[in-house]
């Protein structure tokens, strides 16, 4: 054991002054699942901020491979105080946060970095989704950005929108709502299985964030071909907090986390474009590039992804102001729902 | 010999058990129909290229069935796995003692588990949770789980009674508890598993 | 080192004393788990996450492989499968030095590939092979040694309840380590044949040779054996191609062994007492089921304990900081392994130790696949070793209650089954020395997965 003060001693309930009497001492544990990987670099790089800008005296330890809770009940962590920070997704949990699913609706115009940024801050601050997490207690900080998805698939490339009719896709929520409108058939799958699905033909085709997770699960090993620019949507995994513990902050606290929140978004976009610079070259020399014009996408948007962002708004409006989100996340990119 | 709590904890353990054997018939028909729906699922695949939808979602939803509500009945019949090095050498007073004191201890974390799963099923129930592909609700499944663990705790208590009933008077005939499963019992339980039938085969062939 | 670190050992050293005072293990580790998470994180926060987790631990898809293959277990003894198969080796190699010893060691490893389950393997072996064995003379101690080792390759050769664990435990692919177990089990059918042919040829009193059968003989023996490799086949082929998950894999392999027992029944009309002993193979199964799904969310509550104390980062960098060779701390851990399962369960000695000794081992630079392997081997080892070997008691419980044919005996006393092990322990260590050596016998198959 080390003679060193060790910021890990006191814990959170008991607050000791540091030298620095400007920073009191805290611990907040962290939930995450998997290893390290370019979507958790938000996180890391916003531990390793707060301990730099308070000398030490805020700690985030990081708990990642489920190893505080299982991945799908993060919320449940932190609506009962287990932990202050974690990462969720809301397309694990569809009913946990059914307004963020307006995240997961087809063809919002996301293309860009600034766009993504630009819709996700905007629903973020929606009263629906504001107090939808509030019932678990928790605040959404940050967005991790998830990129759009692209379809990855083997045999034949789809070259017209006809070819997608009777193949065998694997895409989640309001992609897959698309896809079926397309005529294609939805299977579901864990992501791990995807890689012997795609290549034993029991999926034609699946969709994930572009680049990142296709080359992750290794589905370019067994694809002959893949989408660009159809960016058929995304979803939407932000960092949260538990209410209780960020009010329970100094205010010189909350000033840290607004002040280094452009720093972890911009570390995140990077993240994923340093992953694209390695990914992309790779996969245009072995695979084929089915790529989508503008206008093509347009018209997908235009005709199925209205569709089912209509019928999402009549299955939710109800509940919530499902109409205002999607109008609001169209106005936050510079265009118009209609 | 003054036996005056061993009738009641007789008609007890039979009523009880009677709702455990119903729990773990349900968790057993679960499994036949976890078979049929996987087969169901490859041929729907492979024959007529439709997938189930939402199969994993109904697998985890049914699980539960067979991963906690015949909980009780294997507490009854003694089959949660334990190190018996030391219990086994125990006698008397003391054996009821050690036993007695492992119920006590039970009790407890089930009775703080009752309660706190049952919260775990209201936050679903209240806020919303459901599976990721046909967002079927989940606080069904998670409502097995405080049931389950409540007839466990009734066997608990039941059991914990059977030991002191011993503790107090070590000389009445155990009633109410799982046998103490020594090696060479769990080696004979092992072995009755295999008696009933198709062992030796009968083909005739075999014999010659 | 810090105080969540200190309340984390304090927990082990609790916990070890209640499961070594008979205490149930997932009453122990519940208990332990929610007293630490008390003393790290006050009530209100231990007992909300205590109640999360049995929901939350067991319900996950992977896991719901497990009855399925354990269903198939119970349906295969039942559909008669076994008989058959001892009968085709016994044609087939009997020909050999101590050629039926070898033919139990191919007929078990055949049978494990439809069951599970050690000790069943070795109970079923016992009524087969005993008898046959004794009457051609084979020495006791020869006869039981074979059939108390050769059980324990149902949980190495898949389908094996027990990988499944391990997979799930350490989050490593349940497909990948159901195919690593093969070699490695076919590795110990290899050293076990070696070890029969080379004592029986030493000394040709221990057991003869069954010679005799024409080949025609051989071939009629055949289509009985064929539903078990059908078995096989199925369950392997949908493991390898990956043309099915391991749990419909599983579906698939209990709905064919299904098929045979009901055909069975049906020929040999014992329709009417069907109904009944499917339900005895369901509530079985159900049982052993939530015996598994208990220790497993009892367990992972001790886990989630160790999870905010940080034990498991902080035993494994302790470990990695050992600065002895990797090698070294393997065959420690490995010892360990071999006192502990002494005296515990093979299961439960897996869920309770890998929550921290997986992380070192991984930071030691092994594979995971690879390990559980080798835990696996060493948990069955433990299955023949005294005082509390389970294979050894069922085959002295079983010979005790065969009759005795033409005046031959059939009963083996325990000691003498546990001298007859002696070799076969010999074997069994080899093996894993085999594996450490040469690690690419686990990881050559799963690694061409899906190539
Ligand atoms: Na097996
Ligand atoms: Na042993």
């Amino acid at each position: 054991c080390g003679s060193n003060e060790s910021p890990q001693e006191a814990g959170k309930d008991a607050p000791a002054l540091t030298h620095d009497a400007a920073f009191p001492k805290v611990v907040w544990d962290a939930s995450l699942w998997g290893n390290p990987r370019a979507g958790t670099v938000a996180v890391d790089v916003l531990a390793r901020e707060v301990e730099e800008r308070t000398n030490g005296a805020w700690q985030i330890n990081l708990h990642y491979g489920e190893a505080i809770s299982k991945a799908r009940e993060n919320l449940d962590g932190i609506a009962i105080g287990a932990f202050e920070v974690a990462m969720v997704c809301n397309f694990y949990h569809p009913q946990k946060n059914p307004a963020l699913m307006v995240l997961t609706m087809p063809f919002l115009p996301m293309e860009t970095d600034a766009k993504s940024k630009a819709v996700r801050e905007a629903v973020y601050a929606h009263p629906a989704v504001v107090a939808e997490f509030a019932r678990w207690d928790a605040m959404l900080y940050t967005s991790t950005f998830l990129p759009q998805y692209e379809f990855m698939g083997r045999g034949e490339a789809p070259s017209s929108m006809a070819d997608w009719v009777g193949m065998t896709v694997r895409a989640g929520g309001g992609i897959g709502d698309a896809m079926v409108l397309l005529g294609a058939t939805p299977t579901s799958s864990t992501a791990t299985e995807v890689y012997t699905g795609v290549q034993q033909g029991t999926m034609d085709a699946a969709a994930f964030p572009f680049s990142y997770s296709h080359v992750a699960y290794r589905i370019h090993e067994v694809s002959d071909w893949y989408t660009n620019g159809m960016a058929p949507g995304s979803a939407d995994c932000p960092v949260v907090f538990s209410k209780t513990a960020y009010d329970k902050l100094p205010p010189q606290y909350h000033k840290v986390l607004h002040d280094v929140r452009s720093m972890v978004d911009a570390a995140q976009l990077q993240a994923y474009r340093d992953v694209d610079e390695t990914n992309l070259p790779l996969l245009r020399n072995a695979l084929l590039e089915v790529s989508f014009s503008p206008a093509m996408r347009n018209e997908l948007r235009d005709s199925v992804g209205k569709r089912v962002i209509d019928e999402w708004i009549e299955e939710n409006q109800d509940t919530f102001d499902a109409r205002g989100l999607v109008e609001l996340a169209f106005e936050a990119a510079g265009s118009t729902f209609k | 010999m003054k036996d005056p709590t061993g009738p009641l904890l007789v008609t007890l353990d039979r009523f009880v058990g009677k709702a455990e054997n119903a729990f773990n018939l349900v968790a057993g028909g679960l499994i036949f129909g976890l078979m049929v729906l996987g087969v169901v699922q490859i041929v729907m695949r492979t024959v007529f290229s439709s997938p189930i939808l939402g199969y994993i979602d109904i697998v985890e939803l049914s699980m539960v069935g067979f991963a906690v509500l015949a909980i009780a009945f294997v507490q009854r019949v003694g089959g949660h796995v334990r190190m018996e090095l030391v219990i086994q050498v125990l006698r008397g007073r003391t054996l009821w003692f050690f036993e007695a004191l492992g119920s006590c201890l039970a009790i407890f974390i089930v009775a703080v588990l009752i309660p706190y799963s049952f919260d775990h099923f209201q936050r679903a129930f209240q806020f919303g949770d459901s599976t990721i592909d046909l967002e079927l609700a989940t606080w069904p499944a998670k409502l097995v789980v405080p049931m389950a663990l409540s007839l466990l705790l009734v066997r608990l208590v039941i059991q914990l009674a059977g030991y002191t009933r011993l503790f107090v008077n070590p000389r009445l005939p155990p009633l109410a508890i799982p046998a103490l499963k020594r090696p060479e019992e769990v080696a004979a339980a092992e072995i009755r598993l295999t008696e009933t039938s198709g062992g030796i085969d009968d083909d005739a062939a075999t014999r010659a | 080192m810090t105080d969540p670190f200190w309340i984390g050992i304090a927990g082990v050293a609790l916990l070890i004393g209640l499961v070594v005072v008979g205490v149930r293990v997932y009453i122990a580790a519940a208990v332990v788990g929610f007293l630490g998470l008390l003393a790290l994180k006050g009530w209100d926060v231990a007992a909300a996450v205590a109640g999360t987790i049995p929901h939350s631990k067991t319900v996950t898809y992977p896991l719901s492989v497990l009855p399925l293959f354990i269903l198939i277990g119970f349906l295969a003894f039942h559909a008669g499968l076994t008989g058959k198969l001892f009968e085709a080796a016994r044609r087939w190699l009997g020909w050999v030095p101590g050629g039926l010893a070898v033919s139990t060691v191919f007929a078990s490893a055949g049978f494990a590939a439809v069951s599970g389950a050690s000790t069943a393997t070795s109970a079923v072996f016992s009524r087969v092979a005993i008898p046959d064995m004794l009457q051609h003379g084979y020495a006791k101690r020869l006869t039981a040694g074979v059939i108390a080792a050769g059980g324990t390759l149902a949980s190495l050769i898949p389908p094996s309840a027990i990988l499944v664990i391990y997979a799930i435990l350490v989050e490593q692919s349940v497909g990948k380590l159901l195919l690593a177990g093969l070699l490695p089990g076919l590795v110990s059918v290899l050293i076990y044949t070696s070890l029969i042919i080379g004592m029986c040829a030493w000394r040709p009193e221990l057991g003869g040779a069954a010679k005799g059968f024409t080949w025609r003989e051989r071939f009629a023996s055949v289509p009985g054996s064929l539903p078990i490799f059908l078995v096989v086949g199925i369950i392997f082929g949908a493991l390898y191609s990956g043309v099915a998950t391991p749990t419909e894999a599983g579906a698939l392999g209990a709905a064919v062994v299904f098929a045979l027992y009901v055909y069975r029944a049906w020929r040999q009309g014992e329709v009417a007492s069907m109904g009944g002993r499917l339900k005895d193979a369901l509530t079985e199964t159900a049982k052993l089921t939530v015996m598994i799904f208990t220790l497993i969310w009892g367990v992972f509550l001790f886990v989630r304990f160790l999870g905010f104390a940080g034990l498991p980062n902080e035993f494994a960098n302790w470990v990695v900081g050992l600065d002895l060779p990797p090698l070294l701390i393997m065959v420690c851990i490995l010892l360990a392994y071999a006192v502990l399962g002494m005296f515990m369960d093979a299961i439960g000695m897996l869920i309770l130790t890998l929550p921290v000794v997986f992380p070192a081992v991984i930071a030691l630079g092994y594979d995971p696949i690879w390990f559980g392997i080798i835990v696996v081997k060493m948990a069955e080892i433990c299955l023949i070793t005294p005082p509390i070997g389970l294979n050894c008691f069922v085959v002295a419980g079983v010979s005790r209650d065969l009759p005795s044919v033409a005046g031959t005996e059939m009963a083996i006393p325990l000691q003498d089954v546990f001298r007859g092990i002696g070799p076969f322990f010999v074997a069994d260590v080899l093996t894993v020395v085999v594996l450490l050596l040469v690690p690419g016998i686990v990881l050559w198959l799963p690694n061409q997965m899906g190539q």
